[in-house]
């Protein structure tokens, strides 16, 4: 199935968290992930 | 090298992608070539679960793919109006947003966010900030 997402950068996380936590439903926190990156040889 | 701690896995070569979240279990990512529609990333994805970091590694190994760079990110995961809307951070970079979901409703969510659609950015974070494609390793420890 195609995913469609797109990205809005240098956002003010404060200003969207708090529209969110008004509006949306918080589903959870991921505190640290630890992304890999890998190249084909 | 995988280390044993939490948990994404990203595969890159050109035009193919994969990438394991993070959570308890490693699921890895096989990401189809980006194609940017109408200002929105769209790819094909599969998912499927791995036991763990090692036998992640081992998959990798298999399919011969190295391991280039780690990065560590916070996010912060939202469910409006059918969309996912993460906060995420990286390290030494604004945060950032993501929203995935229908063109329509990622639209509905962007505006009642106080955003347009020419604030949609379609691609990487290495597209945007094009340094960060030399770093070896960005982690939140080694931020100055």
């Amino acid at each position: 199935m195609d995913e469609v997402e797109i990205k809005i950068m240098e956002i003010n996380p404060r200003k969207i968290r708090k529209i969110l936590k008004e509006k949306a439903k918080f589903v959870k926190r991921v505190s640290k992930g630890i992304t890999f990156t890998q190249t084909r040889l | 090298m995988l280390r044993e701690s939490p948990k994404e896995l990203h595969l890159h070569k050109p035009g193919y992608e994969a990438e394991r979240t993070e959570g308890k279990n490693v699921t890895i990512t096989i990401k189809g070539k980006l194609r940017v529609v109408d200002n929105h990333k769209v790819r094909k994805e599969i998912n499927f679960p791995l036991k763990n970091l090692k036998e992640a590694q081992e998959f990798c190994d298999l399919i011969g793919v190295k391991h280039t760079s780690t990065v560590e990110i916070k996010r912060e995961y939202y469910k409006f109006y059918n969309c996912s809307v993460e906060i995420v951070q990286w390290p030494t970079i604004p945060p950032y947003m993501e929203i995935e979901g229908s063109p329509s409703n990622i639209l509905k969510v962007a505006k009642l966010l106080g955003f347009s659609k020419k604030d949609f950015f379609p691609r990487r974070v290495e597209d945007y900030y094009k340094g960060l494609k030399k770093k070896k390793s960005l982690t939140f420890s080694n931020e100055i």
